[in-house]
Parts: C-alpha cells; sequence; structure tokens
C-alpha cells in the first residue's frame, strides 16, 4: 500500500459523444419532449398558440399566459421539489396560500401595503416552520404532518377572513399579481426570481447535497454527521416561503383572499410536477430545472383545455390521461414491455 | 450494557472480541454518541466531553465505520465522490462548499490510495462490490481528518483480494499514529493487528489481553469461560 504508483496523468480526451450524452439524459429527453409535443398539440388546436402580440405596452398570447398563470404552480414546485428529495411531502402548500392571502389581504385594509404583505409571507414562513418541527423534531410521517395544516389551514384563513371573501383595491398588492414589467407579466419574473435563488442556495453550497443525502439514506446521514433535523426544517420552510409567495401572486391576481378556493388542489399539481421531473417520491437526487418543466406541462395541459373548448368535466380526465402517458413514457420497465416485440433478438 | 473502562492510545489498535450479541456494537455505538450511557464518562486527551450524537463525535476527531454497510454507511445513490466528501462536507457546514476541482482530487487521491475498483467518481456507489463500499466508507473518513477511527466488522461480506486489502489499510493507519477500535468476528484477524484485546460476554466486559497473553485459544477460553 505503501508504495507509490507512478502514472503519467493521462489527458483525457475530450469528445463530445452526442449519442451517449442522449443515453445519460434520457429521461429529461422524455420530459421535455412531452412538454413539446402538448405545445404542438396545443397549436393544432388553436393555429394562434405560438404567436404574441403586443398591444397596450404588454406582450399577449397563449405562451406568454402559460407562464403566467403557470407562475404559482411553478413556485409550489421549487419548495415541493426539495421537500421530495428529503423523502417528504407537503400537503399543506394549498392551504398557506390561502392564509397568506387571507392575512394579505385582510390587513390591507387599514395597513400599509409593505406590512401587510410581510404578515402575509410571515404567516406563510410560520407555516413552514411547524410542518418542519413536525417532521423533522417530532419525527411524525411527512403526508400526516402536512396533513393536518392542509385540512385546518382553510379554517383558519376563513376565521381571518370572517368567512367573506376579503376584496380590495391596493395597487401594490395587486401589482404582484397582475402587474407588467417590460411587457412581461410580474409573476413570471417573481416566479423566475425565486427559482434563481433557490438554485443558487441548493446548487452553489453544500445544501443540495446534503438534502440528497438525507433524501436518499437518511441514517447513513445521521452516521456521517449531518444534520438531518435542520435540513428538513429548512426543505418546509422554504416550501411554505414558496406557498407564501404564490398565495400572493393569486390574491393580487383577483384582488381578494377567496379562503375556500385559492390554490385548491394545486399541492396535487406540484406533486404531480415534482414526479413528473424526475424526483422520486423515496426522496434523493432532485433537478429543479426539471421540476419547472413538469409545472410547465401541467400549466401547458391545462390551458390547451380550456382553449379547446372542451367540457369542464373533460379537464380532469384528460389532465389525468396525458399525466398518465407521460408517467409511462418516462418508465425504463414500461418502455421495455412494449418495445420488446419489435427489438431485434441479439444473441 | 454493564459498567466498561476503555482506552484506546495514538497508534494503537484495541480489538473488541465476543459472540454476536455480546454487547460490541453497542460499545461502537455508545462512544460515537448514536446512544447515550446513563453514566459513566468520555475523556480525549484528558479533557472530558459528552458526546449526545455523531456529529459531536466527528467534530472531536472521533470516526465510524458501521456494520450495517448498506443501511448505516453508503448513501447508495450518490457518487463515489459525493460519498468520500460527505462526512468532511457535513463537518465544514453548509456554506463552505468543497469546489468541483477540491471534490475531484479528494476523491482520486483515495481512489488511488485505498485502490477503489470504480471506472470514475461519478459512479453510484450502489453499483460497486461489497469491497469496495467499504473502502468507499473508510474513505469518506480518512478525508475528514480522524484521530480515533472505530471500525465494526470491516470485513464483513467482502472478498478474499479486498480483505487482505483492508487489513492492510488498518495496520497503515496504526503506524501513521492513529488510535482505533475494532470490531471483528474474525479472531484470527483480530489477534493478528491489535496490541491490546477487550472481550465481552452478555455485555460485560470480561477479559483484557496484551501482548504474549493475545491469541485465538485465549479469547475462546475467555468467552467460554
Amino acid at each position: 500500500m505503501s508504495e507509490k504508483i507512478v502514472k503519467p496523468v493521462q489527458e483525457k480526451k475530450v469528445t463530445f459523444n452526442v449519442w451517449a450524452w442522449f443515453a445519460a439524459n434520457k429521461r429529461a429527453l422524455w420530459t421535455l419532449a412531452a412538454l413539446i409535443l402538448i405545445l404542438l398539440v396545443n397549436r393544432l388546436i388553436s393555429p394562434t398558440f405560438f404567436t404574441v402580440r403586443y398591444q397596450d405596452g404588454r406582450l399577449l398570447g397563449s405562451i406568454i399566459e402559460i407562464l403566467n398563470r403557470g407562475a404559482a404552480v411553478m413556485l409550489l414546485t421549487t419548495g415541493m421539489t426539495l421537500v421530495i428529495a428529503t423523502k417528504g411531502i407537503d400537503l399543506s402548500v394549498g392551504a398557506v396560500i390561502a392564509i397568506c392571502g387571507a392575512v394579505s389581504a385582510t390587513l390591507i385594509a387599514d395597513q400599509p401595503p409593505a406590512v401587510a404583505i410581510l404578515f402575509g409571507l410571515g404567516a406563510a414562513l410560520l407555516c413552514g416552520v411547524w410542518n418542519g418541527v413536525l417532521v423533522a423534531v417530532f419525527n411524525i410521517q411527512p403526508i400526516v404532518a402536512t396533513l393536518i395544516l392542509m385540512v385546518v389551514g382553510r379554517g383558519i384563513a376563513q376565521m381571518i377572513t370572517n368567512g367573506q371573501i376579503a376584496i380590495f383595491n391596493d395597487p401594490t398588492l395587486s401589482f404582484i399579481g397582475a402587474g407588467v414589467v417590460f411587457g412581461l407579466p410580474f409573476p413570471i419574473f417573481l416566479s423566475i426570481g425565486v427559482l434563481i435563488v433557490v438554485w443558487l442556495f441548493v446548487r452553489r453550497t453544500a445544501v443540495g447535497l446534503l438534502i440528497e443525502s438525507v433524501g436518499a439514506n437518511d441514517r447513513a446521514s445521521f452516521y456521517a454527521g449531518i444534520n438531518a433535523t435542520m435540513i428538513k426544517l429548512m426543505v418546509y420552510t422554504i416550501s411554505g416561503l414558496c406557498a407564501g409567495i404564490a398565495g400572493l401572486i393569486l390574491t393580487g391576481y383577483i384582488k381578494g383572499a377567496d379562503a375556500n378556493n385559492a390554490g385548491l388542489w394545486t399541492e396535487l399539481d406540484a406533486i404531480l410536477a415534482v414526479v413528473i421531473g424526475g424526483t422520486s417520491l423515496n426522496g434523493g437526487r432532485f433537478n429543479l430545472g426539471l421540476s419547472m418543466i413538469g409545472a410547465l406541462i401541467i400549466q401547458s395541459l391545462y390551458t390547451g383545455i380550456l382553449i379547446s373548448g372542451l367540457p369542464v368535466e373533460f379537464n380532469l380526465v384528460v389532465k389525468a390521461i396525458v399525466i398518465l402517458f407521460i408517467l409511462l413514457l418516462q418508465s425504463d420497465s414500461f418502455r421495455q414491455i412494449v418495445l420488446q416485440p419489435f427489438r431485434r433478438k441479439t444473441a | 450494557m454493564q459498567p466498561f473502562n476503555l482506552e484506546v492510545c495514538k497508534g494503537e489498535i484495541v480489538g473488541l472480541a465476543g459472540l454476536l450479541g455480546s454487547g460490541r456494537t453497542e460499545t461502537a455505538q455508545l462512544i460515537f454518541g448514536i446512544t447515550q450511557c446513563e453514566q459513566g464518562h468520555l475523556r480525549i486527551k484528558g479533557r472530558q466531553v459528552n458526546l449526545t450524537s455523531p456529529r459531536q463525535a466527528i467534530r472531536a476527531g472521533f470516526a465510524l465505520c458501521p456494520e450495517d454497510r448498506k443501511i448505516e454507511g453508503i448513501i447508495g445513490d450518490l457518487s463515489v465522490r459525493e460519498n468520500i466528501i460527505l462526512a468532511l462536507q457535513a463537518k465544514m457546514g453548509w456554506f463552505r462548499y468543497l469546489s468541483g476541482r477540491q471534490q475531484e482530487d479528494l476523491a482520486q487521491e483515495m481512489i488511488r490510495a485505498l485502490r477503489i475498483a470504480t471506472p470514475d467518481s461519478q459512479k453510484a456507489v450502489k453499483e460497486l462490490s461489497g469491497g469496495n463500499q467499504q473502502k468507499v466508507i473508510l474513505a469518506r473518513w480518512l478525508v475528514s481528518n480522524p484521530e480515533f477511527l472505530i471500525l465494526d466488522e470491516p470485513t464483513r461480506g467482502i472478498d478474499v483480494g479486498a480483505h487482505a486489502e483492508i487489513i492492510n489499510i488498518i495496520k497503515r493507519l496504526c503506524r501513521e499514529g492513529m488510535a482505533m477500535l475494532v470490531i471483528s468476528s474474525e479472531l484470527a484477524e483480530v489477534v493478528d493487528y491489535s496490541d491490546r484485546i477487550m472481550v465481552l460476554r452478555d455485555r460485560r466486559m470480561i477479559a483484557e489481553l496484551e501482548g504474549d497473553q493475545i491469541s485465538e485459544n485465549a479469547i475462546m477460553q475467555a468467552i467460554a469461560e
């Protein structure tokens, strides 16, 4: 062992093998292909789908609308990706949207907008910390721990708004949901900005690696000296905050906080987006970029169904079928079974 | 566990022998802060410390290669490189992130030093053989530069070649001045490298063998008594 093996440093040949790259990123490419396919189908349904017009100082078009209306789901997906990577799940984000919206919309009546927004976000942060404490400190299973807030959250939001839809008329708060910057809706900037900040936080520091480690094997991570409690507390807090920002967008967009319906079922969209993006519910490896493609797939579907003019009751069925199809496309075993009869026998 | 005294010095290998369930792994977990003792204390270089988690034990310069490699050791989905730097990175904290270059250098150094058989440092650790996984865990601790290394069954379920290599590594680390506590069920192996051997039975330390007293027979006798 002690003898040194002197080896000339071999210069690795840097040849870019396209097929090898394709094989290594198969899952990513299938996901991207699914998004493009859905967009193309949307184009078949509506010939003006890819058209972007400039009118009254803002860009208009279906693509812009997908990004705009998808901003909330993208925000939720950002936080949800981190939570799922630690082998957790956050069912409460829809309820947190309602709480944050209710707090801001109620406070805006007699407080400056900054205070209303900060308290709304503070409430969302608190919700995230609450989930984090239940999961990380008291070791309650994530699905149960966050179910508590999912159930009770809308009740809390209703108590804050006194059971009414809290309507307001404040330009700052409605700007967050409906403002226009450089011709583009403000929520687009907000969701992409948060995505970049979170990405820098996890990928430019050790946090991302530690999240993946805790998610892949929390016992071994504990033995290796990783503070899994802090990591879990942090991801639920980030998820709460992301839901809070999404809550501000949805509240600003309709200029009111609807405790019953704001962000209803969006937690499921976010979870689906993460799964489509290839992060396993068993925790471990995660990819924020692919999660975003997942979120865009869901939103494109939604928009596609709307512009196709199908009856409303078809919406969920079509959505379910398409998502099933995408998940089957990504599944290695499914592709093997389907392609088996067509494969040439190799001796 | 019944009360016991255990002292390990720099450059010394202490073997823990005993049958399955005699309390060897429990001893290791106690020292590493995974479980806590009801009474008693731990001194490092004469200074009394209280370790209540692996994190604190690692900060005190301890390291533990656990018995159950798959559940307590490797992070199967992560790459060889990530597994190797994990303990060091956890010690350094969230924000002092080792650069890709530093990570690769550490990983390559360890892959060479321990002869880890892997095509490259990016391979997922679960795809390696048992012996190489064990080496990766050893490497994880070596880069974190511990002063006291606890090995729990380091050679269990490993092929013959890797077995001999791991024993060589243990001896070399000892020569370099590391204090070590090694748990093993293979008596020939413990007898070979230990300076002292503690024998456990029914969660009780029943014998301490030193120097010429060390032999497979002496251990068997102590256990059978």
